[in-house]
């Protein structure tokens, strides 16, 4: 008995959870997704969001791609300090943006100005911490108007890649966010947890819901598509569990699920609505059951090297035009002599040609 | 003129060679010299050996016998190293320019711009303390404060960061910026001719006068 033609019969075997899954194996696994675009390493890529994003950052800049740094360290900062600084972690000093509410307020302040007398923080030694990104500068701000100088360097960093970016990638990490009562406006982590004091008649927690992460990270992106028309976006969902709920009566593991699976079916929404947008599954390469939590650190939390590695040579290899050749290193070491250190070789050598 | 005869030590980077010349144009006694560029001293450049001062900088290779002697010479140690003002002021004003900054308050965080002295002369700071540790007399002597004007604000903040780590090693600050950078007529005066971000001769000579005023009156208090 032949079976008859069903829409299934014709499908390629990545359709199907043995073929595709299963058989190959999870370093087997094939045409995982189908990019509706190819991201070049000439092209500006800016990045933006929860930790996992800060990994992307690092991983493009490593692999030669023209990640947009619009606000980098001082040159003469040491490594571990410019870390220190939050430089170089994305294209602007955003610290993380975890919620699309906070993401929707960056990308207002950022293109539209910032609201007037925004609220700082005073830590207990008196030094004024950015309660928008609290841990941006190490034991805080001098003042309130270096810190104000600081937002508004950043603000203009944020805009500034955004001009410039070809593309713009964001990661999705938390439904649930930490709000002002009085201004509505969004923190990126509990006051008082971070820098701050928690005041329960200031502060409450937001698990927002699908429509309104959905309202939020759409809001977002057409403003941004509106201030830079070539802009395309890439959407990847953190594959890094949550650290704890807020939500009484919930547990770790179920909210987890439920953030993961929202920013995920919103992400996946949007990606289906705008041609222009794109969602890459950095998240199912991790989180899977096809992967084991293989690349989790025994915290199940940390995604380890291996795992960023491998979802970034996915990203690189899946993004990338058949016919773009493989992207050079630039530097030499002639570039790192200037004339100045030439000059004062030269007459050093002649202060000791002179004793002879 | 020079007040006192008292042999001393120099060592440093390219400013330096001014301090040198008028040594060797006064007929004064010392030893060491420049050994590097700024740029040079920025990067681990020695270390200790029984007590033997060792450059390991292959460019230094043959100056090395010159210097082995700075942490047992009995006299005072005349010292440029870590001033290299310029270099950190061109490097950081370019960075700003890139930024579509004029001042680092616009860009940065005062921390942040300690930081980045700190940072970029750690060595300078951590050889200061080796000369401390070997309870050596040391006179430091800032950048002259030449090379273009629109660098003024940056060495002078510079130097605001760097002259009291130095100073907190023990090591004694010789200052004549003053009278070099007052104003473009001084500046002239002090700088080395086709290299105006050096001191030239004069400026050596307008140092060591204020090293000898304050060797004396060190060892006029001296019990």
């Amino acid at each position: 008995m032949t079976r008859s033609k069903n829409p299934y019969t014709e499908l390629p075997a990545e359709n199907f959870w043995r073929s595709g899954v299963v058989d190959p194996g999870p370093f087997g696994i094939r045409n995982l997704f189908h990019p509706k675009f190819w991201i070049s390493p000439t092209d500006r890529i800016a990045t933006a969001g929860s930790c996992f994003a800060q990994r992307l950052s690092a991983a493009l800049a490593a692999r030669q791609y023209a990640w947009v740094n619009a606000e980098p360290a001082p040159p003469m900062m040491s490594a571990s300090e410019q870390k220190a600084f939050n430089y170089g972690i994305f294209s602007a000093r955003t610290g993380n943006i975890y919620s699309t509410g906070l993401l929707r307020q960056w990308v207002s302040w950022a293109l539209d100005g910032v609201p007037a007398n925004l609220e700082a923080w005073t830590d207990p030694n008196g030094r004024i911490q950015d309660p928008f990104r609290p841990e941006i500068e190490p034991g805080g701000f001098a003042d309130l108007d270096e810190m104000e100088r600081s937002r508004r360097f950043t603000l203009a960093a944020l805009r500034s890649s955004f001009e410039t970016a070809d593309v713009f990638v964001f990661t999705l990490g938390l439904t649930e966010a930490w709000r002002n009562k009085g201004t509505g406006f969004v923190y990126p982590s509990c006051p008082g947890t971070v820098a701050g004091c928690f005041d329960t008649k200031v502060h409450e927690l937001k698990n927002y819901e699908f429509e309104e992460v959905k309202a939020d990270l759409e809001w977002a992106i057409c403003r941004l598509r509106e201030f830079n028309s070539k802009l395309r976006v890439v959407l990847t969902v953190s594959p890094v569990p949550l650290t704890a709920t807020a939500e009484q009566e919930s547990h770790a593991l179920t909210a987890n699920t439920y953030t993961k699976s929202l920013l995920r079916t919103v992400a996946g929404s949007l990606s289906r609505k705008m041609d222009f947008i794109d969602y890459f599954p950095g998240y199912e390469m991790v989180a899977t059951p096809p992967f084991k939590a293989m690349f989790y650190a025994p915290n199940m939390r940390t995604v380890d090297p291996f795992g960023v590695d491998y979802v970034m040579e996915q990203f690189v290899s899946g993004y990338r035009d058949p016919n773009d050749s493989t992207p050079q290193a630039a530097t030499t070491l002639m570039a790192d002599i200037n004339d100045e250190d030439l000059v004062c070789h030269d007459y050093i050598l002649e202060y000791y040609n002179a004793q002879h | 003129m020079l007040s006192t005869k008292t042999e001393f030590f120099l060592i440093g980077d390219s400013h330096a060679v001014a301090l040198g010349d008028a040594a060797r144009e006064a007929g004064r006694d010392f030893k060491g010299g420049p050994l590097g560029t700024g740029r040079d001293l920025e990067q681990p450049f020695f270390r200790v050996e029984n007590n033997r001062f060792v450059l390991t900088s292959a460019k230094a290779k043959e100056l090395k016998t010159s210097f082995e002697s700075l942490l047992t010479f009995p006299g005072p140690i005349l010292c440029s190293v870590g001033f290299n003002a310029v270099r950190f002021a061109k490097d950081m004003r370019e960075y700003l320019q890139a930024q579509g900054c004029t001042d680092w308050r616009e860009a940065i965080s005062e921390q942040a711009f300690r930081s980045c002295v700190i940072n970029s002369r750690q060595v300078a700071i951590d050889f200061y303390q080796v000369l401390a540790k070997h309870q050596r007399s040391v006179w430091f002597v800032p950048s002259p404060q030449l090379g273009p004007s629109k660098l003024l604000p940056l060495l002078h903040d510079f130097e605001t960061v760097l002259i009291p780590e130095v100073e907190a090693t023990g090591a004694r600050l010789i200052d004549v910026r003053d009278k070099v950078s007052f104003s473009d007529e001084t500046r002239q005066l002090y700088e080395r001719s086709k290299n105006d971000a050096h001191g030239n001769t004069q400026y050596g000579e307008l140092v060591l006068d204020h090293f000898d005023a304050m060797l004396e009156k060190s060892h006029r208090s001296t019990p």
